[in-house]
């Protein structure tokens, strides 16, 4: 994603923001989908330290999502999903993702009304 | 990514698969009862396989039934020589059906079935929230 001048570094920020919250909504989806099945590891999913580097380097579309397994016990069945912290998650990254879209939609307000388009 | 609001899907497929459990315990339970001869197999009792699905992004694509597996057929040979099916022995096949088990089951998959309508909504929400962008 270039950076115009409709799309600044906020906007590619968030845009990357809502990209990564919406990777890790999968990845406890699948979580969720998998709670019983055997040998299967929770997946984690991380964005926000390549996010925080990509904006130090001031380019955050350089910013990567990055998966891993989580290394909690297992059950009896080799399964680790752990159904209260996916849950709570699952709630706690929706807010977050109706946050960073919020302060997007704030961003081409701002846009709107230098364009005299309100 | 995957599809467009492919998370939907992600939660539809865990719904299958606890569904499909239900299923199996519902059969389980409605067949602990039978009887056979014991020259005819008893009524097997039925388990799911099932995997985790992958789609290439790393993120996981939910679950799939990849298949059935079954109980012993020899089932429990008990003595109830006032049976019609009882053979000259006064024996009679029972499937190796365990209702605790069964209701275990029954709870687990019931449970999981729900978290993945909760799965389901939350994502239904964010993608509406995502659909306000540029409003």
């Amino acid at each position: 994603m270039s950076i115009t001048g409709i799309s600044d570094a906020v906007t590619a920020a968030l845009h990357q923001a809502i990209n990564g919250l919406d990777a890790r909504q999968q990845a406890i989806s699948s979580n969720i989908a998998n709670l019983e099945t055997p040998n299967y590891l929770a997946k984690e999913v991380d964005f926000e330290s390549s996010l925080r580097a990509a904006l130090e380097d001031g380019d955050p579309s350089k910013a990567t999502v990055s998966v891993s397994q989580s290394l909690a016990a297992t059950r009896l069945n080799g399964n680790n999903v752990n159904i209260d912290f996916e849950l709570l998650a699952s709630s706690e990254n929706v807010m977050r993702q109706k946050l960073a879209v919020q302060a997007l939609n704030a961003k081409y307000q701002l846009l709107r009304t230098a364009i005299g388009n309100t | 990514m995957s599809a467009i609001f492919g998370i939907l899907d992600v939660a539809k497929s865990g719904m299958g698969v606890y569904k499909t459990w239900l299923n199996a315990v519902a059969d389980n339970i409605a067949n602990i009862d039978d009887v056979t001869d014991t020259s005819t197999p008893a009524f097997q009792e039925r388990f799911v396989q099932v995997q985790a699905v992958e789609d290439g992004t790393g993120f996981g694509h939910g679950a799939a039934v990849v298949g059935a597996e079954f109980g012993d057929p020899n089932g429990r040979v008990t003595y109830d020589p006032n049976h019609p099916l009882a053979d000259a022995n006064g024996l009679v096949r029972r499937p190796d059906v365990d209702l605790t088990d069964q209701m275990v089951y029954l709870q687990l998959a019931q449970r999981g079935y729900q978290a993945n309508v909760q799965a389901f909504e939350r994502a239904r929400d964010a993608y509406e929230s995502i659909l306000t962008i540029g409003k």
